[in-house]
């Protein structure tokens, strides 16, 4: 493949678009490893819950594309809060070791995927094409953008800023920061920490819906679609756990490597390129880019 | 007399085995400065936790104002309690802004109220207001602990608990620090301390309690406190 400027053009434009995604992912998976410090391998599932809802409101019971989106939002919200309240309270309540946190994530995580194999299937289904625009543009010199893909990348940027302004502006936002500094103290300030972890969760989902959505238009919605918050989770890692702006930072750069690397060595490599990435990246700074503490964080 | 404000009765505090507090009782009257003494591991900590529902009570109640209080940590700082708690504990990665911000959480009342308190705060200890667009992480051990009373004191409480305030300060500025408390009460705040260094505590305490091993070895009046010859040997050092 040779390397001509509009190949680098097109590809740094499919890499934002991708990164854009991956951030979704990547910063509410970030956001609740900043409050309760495990990661949570469930927000796959949340992801997969958005997608499904979303393709049933449109396909089944033929709502409107808003309301079908808005729906999934809701509906892997309240999936990430239940999981919450069922699966990690009685266990954060019991024990301070976050690690049980992780293997009981691990376990919802199977849990939400087979309860798709079971009910819908495993195989593959499509967002009809009507849902979202797919014509493209065509910019100077040969670049082709589809529109999906700047849809996606309007739409994180707006609910990325949407979180920003919630965390900075809003006394429950600032509840928020606080908590992810010392969420114990956070309670003596008369902080209901039960609640701030149920809100943290719901935006957790509602931002992984989002991701869900626009990784089904983009490849196709199937039980196992979550395994890509992997790459989320490099991402929030490169960027540094537990970091907001890590986690937007580490997935654009990711998003990049794997186009970049699609578009000038070969699309096989991608994932090569991806985990080099971590182990470099851990190898150097395991604490990524904007990552606070390094002790004993699983 | 005035009247009892906060009343813990026979309170048991279990970690597993270990029995951190065993039937402990207290009362705190409206604008008193009581103190709780004692050696490391006496349970006083676990006492502050108790009242702020961060622990678990076996058995044993709690009373304010003659209600009972209640064990969610949350209710028991709208209902009136704030605590400043052992080793400072500000938000390091916010302002000091921030961090004063936080601390009237849980107030519904009008903004110019909460304006009015953060010039009480910065009344009482000037120098926050010039580190205001500052990270709390980057103050200095006493500034630290003079934004954590601020901290409790933006809830507006009707007691002001605090876990050894003189931990890690330099005598200076804990002479500092015990001047404002005993200003802050003077403002109409009850006040519910507890600390290692005894004298410090009693000097400023009108009442205190002297805990042993979770349970009371013996309360009176600060001032004999002072001069009561078992607690001179025990808390005190040969100097006091």
């Amino acid at each position: 493949m040779a390397f001509t400027f509009t190949t680098l053009i097109q590809q740094i434009i499919n890499g934002l678009s991708l990164g854009s995604v991956y951030a979704l992912i990547a910063v509410g998976y970030s956001l609740v490893y900043s409050i309760l410090l495990f990661s949570n391998f469930a927000h796959g599932g949340f992801l997969v819950v958005g997608g499904y809802a979303c393709y049933y409101l449109l396909t089944q019971w033929g709502y409107g594309v808003s309301i079908s989106m808005l729906g999934a939002l809701l509906a892997s919200g309240l999936v990430a809060v239940v999981t919450e309240r069922l699966a990690y309270k009685p266990i954060r309540e019991r024990t301070p070791i976050t690690l049980y946190l992780l293997i009981a994530s691990m376990g919802v995580n199977i849990v939400i995927e087979n309860l798709f194999v079971v009910t819908v299937g495993g195989r593959l289904h499509a967002l009809p094409r009507s849902t979202f625009p797919t014509g493209t543009f065509n910019l100077f010199g040969g670049v082709t953008i589809s529109a999906s893909d700047v849809l996606s990348l309007i739409t994180a940027i707006i609910f990325l800023s949407a979180l920003q302004l919630f965390l900075s502006r809003t006394r429950w936002g600032l509840a928020i920061r606080a908590a992810a500094c010392d969420i114990k103290t956070a309670g003596l300030m008369g902080v209901n920490v039960t609640f701030l972890i149920s809100l943290v969760f719901f935006v957790a989902g509602v931002l992984a819906a989002v991701g869900g959505i626009f990784l089904s238009v983009r490849y196709s919605l199937y039980p196992q679609l979550g395994n890509i918050t992997t790459k989320a989770f490099v991402a929030a890692v490169i960027g540094g756990l537990g970091s907001l702006p890590g986690a937007v930072v580490g997935s654009l750069i990711l998003g990049l490597a794997e186009m970049l690397t699609a578009g000038f060595i070969s699309s096989q490599m991608r994932d090569l390129v991806v985990y080099s990435l971590l182990v470099i990246m851990l190898l150097i700074s395991p604490s990524g880019f904007f990552g606070k503490k390094i002790s004993e964080k699983i | 007399m005035s009247k009892v404000l906060l009343e813990a009765q026979n309170l048991y505090v279990n970690y597993g085995a270990i029995q951190a507090l065993a039937g402990f009782s207290l009362k705190l009257y409206e604008n008193e400065i009581v103190s709780v003494i004692g050696a490391n591991g006496a349970g006083k900590s676990t006492f502050m936790n108790a009242l702020m529902g961060m622990v678990k009570v076996t058995s044993g109640e709690i009373f304010l104002n003659s209600y009972p209080l209640s064990s969610k940590n949350y209710q028991v700082v709208r209902s009136g309690l704030a605590l400043v708690p052992e080793g400072r504990r500000v938000f390091a990665s916010l302002t000091v802004s921030e961090n004063l911000k936080i601390g009237a959480f849980t107030r519904k009342d009008l903004a110019n109220e909460i304006n009015e308190d953060y010039e009480w705060v910065f009344s009482l200890f000037p120098i926050l207001k010039d580190r205001l667009k500052q990270y709390a992480g980057t103050l200095s051990g006493g500034e630290q602990q003079m934004l954590a009373i601020a901290r409790a004191l933006m809830a507006r409480p009707k007691i002001l608990l605090l876990d050894e305030p003189s931990l890690g300060l330099a005598p200076i500025v804990i002479k500092d620090i015990f001047k404002e408390l005993k200003r802050i009460n003077e403002q109409g705040v009850s006040i519910l301390l507890v600390e290692q260094n005894a004298k410090q505590a009693l000097m400023l305490s009108h009442r205190a309690y002297v805990l042993q091993t979770g349970r009371l070895l013996k309360e009176g009046l600060s001032k004999d406190l002072l001069e009561d010859e078992d607690i001179k040997s025990a808390y005190l050092g040969r100097s006091a």
